[in-house]
């Protein structure tokens, strides 16, 4: 009886008055932590993080949808031939703030690109482990409900 | 291609080739930026700097004074279009090692020019063209030329669009200066009558003409092989952040089945633990 009323709790996968027999609760899979090697070259992780903050962490530095969506191309304005005696100090002034302000861009999106880059390595890492785990986990659901037919071809079902 | 592939994904995120463009970096960042500076319309990059200077003697260019010579031309059309040196002894950003590394050897390109870009008989590989899915990217130039008339080599025909337009595009901040502040003066003044750079920031031992074929070939081949690079680049950017995405829901899939069965495991594990010892040991295996 006592046996019966567990397998039809779990036949029916919902839970019943009983604590002790409930199925156990569902795990938020986004905790799921499959223990993954991953050793990314210190040097790419060099190139992927800022001197100021942490280091570069694949595991934990997920990408939006947002921020992984291809950047829209703006418009550059054409380049206009400007003769040397309009370039005055104002002029210079601006190129030099407008060739930081590149440089920056650019460093900014290559370090974005190399931590993309190494996240996909981990990801397929990450991936492989997980495909792993599921199949050791189905192995072991097969034997465990073959001991079980097992045993109720002895003793009858339960 | 040994050093264009700079941000190789598979099978190791990074190549060592990024470690070397970080080395480069400052050189990298500098002259790299200056490259990128130059929008897409522009057609010149001064190149000159980044030329080892003890490269320009006799026989620097050589190869195109000696056009002519079948060797050349099967040289030329070879196929190794790209990046005909794998070694490449001069600093400078990574992209720019392949198309000089075929001009090292060269002789010193003549001044003589003159103001129409005159198409010699060259042997000029057409570069084969990728589908070009970015077109926005494309600078007008450059679709603009692909419509023009067949008969004239692809390259040729770039080759005369760049040479009107030359003057038009000197910008005002071209090409990378070994300081970060540009001084006043600049040397890519371009008199018609064709002379040379005198005053060069940074350079001036060499000379250069630039309304010489020579040069704007080279500038030509230059530019194609920048986009071409950077078209790759831009690629294999899209194809990873596609990965990332993609991969990351497989992940995500596989977690909730890893849950799932685990949940299910532990289920029938609470059930044999609860069974009477006695008849089920025998069954039992590993399970309980």
């Amino acid at each position: 009886m006592f046996l019966f009323s567990i397998l039809i709790d779990f036949l029916r996968l919902s839970p019943s008055g009983h604590p002790s027999r409930d199925t156990p609760s569902p795990i938020d899979p986004d905790t799921i932590q499959v223990p993954v090697r991953y050793e990314p070259d210190p040097a790419d992780l060099a190139l992927s993080s800022v001197p100021g903050q942490e280091i570069f962490d694949p595991r934990k530095r997920k990408f939006s949808a947002e921020e992984l969506k291809p950047q829209p191309m703006i418009k550059k304005a054409r380049k206009v031939f400007i003769p040397e005696d309009l370039k005055d100090d104002r002029y210079w002034a601006r190129r030099r703030k407008n060739n930081i302000a590149a440089k920056r861009s650019r460093d900014a999106r290559r370090l974005k690109e190399n931590q993309i880059a190494i996240r996909a390595g981990f990801l397929e890492k990450e991936n492989a482990a997980l495909r792993q785990e599921v199949a050791d986990l189905r192995k072991e659901l097969g034997r465990c409900k073959n001991v079980l037919a097992k045993y109720e071809a002895r003793h009858g079902p339960l | 291609m040994e050093q264009a592939n700079l941000y190789e994904v598979a099978p190791r995120p990074l190549m060592t080739s990024l470690v070397q463009s970080q080395q480069n970096a400052y050189t990298y960042k500098d002259t790299a930026g200056d490259l990128s500076e130059i929008c897409e319309n522009e057609n010149s990059i001064d190149i000159s700097a980044y030329i080892d200077p003890s490269a320009f003697n006799d026989e620097f260019l050589a190869d195109l004074f000696h056009n002519s010579s079948k060797q050349e031309k099967l040289k030329l059309a070879s196929g190794d279009y790209e990046y005909p040196h794998g070694a490449n002894g001069t600093p400078g950003p990574p992209q720019m090692y392949g198309c000089l590394n075929a001009y090292m050897d060269s002789s010193k390109l003549e001044p003589i020019y003159d103001s129409q870009a005159r198409m010699r008989p060259v042997a000029i590989k057409q570069e084969p063209r990728e589908e070009d899915e970015l077109g926005h990217s494309m600078p007008p130039t450059y679709h603009h030329s692909q419509h023009h008339a067949p008969h004239l080599s692809y390259l040729q025909h770039q080759i005369a669009h760049c040479a009107q337009t030359t003057m038009h595009l000197q910008p005002g901040h071209p090409t990378p200066p070994p300081t970060p502040v540009p001084s006043p003066h600049h040397q890519h003044s371009h008199l018609p009558g064709g002379s040379m750079k005198m005053g060069d920031r940074g350079k001036s031992k060499k000379q250069i003409d630039k309304n010489s074929t020579e040069y704007r070939l080279r500038r030509e081949r230059n530019n194609i092989a920048v986009r071409k690079s950077r078209d790759k680049a831009k690629m294999r950017n899209v194809e990873t952040q596609q990965k990332v995405i993609e991969l990351s829901a497989d992940n995500e899939r596989l977690r909730k089945r890893v849950e799932h069965l685990t949940r299910e495991l532990e289920t029938l594990r609470g059930i044999f633990r609860q069974l009477p010892d006695g008849s089920f040991v025998k069954a039992m295996g590993n399970c309980a």
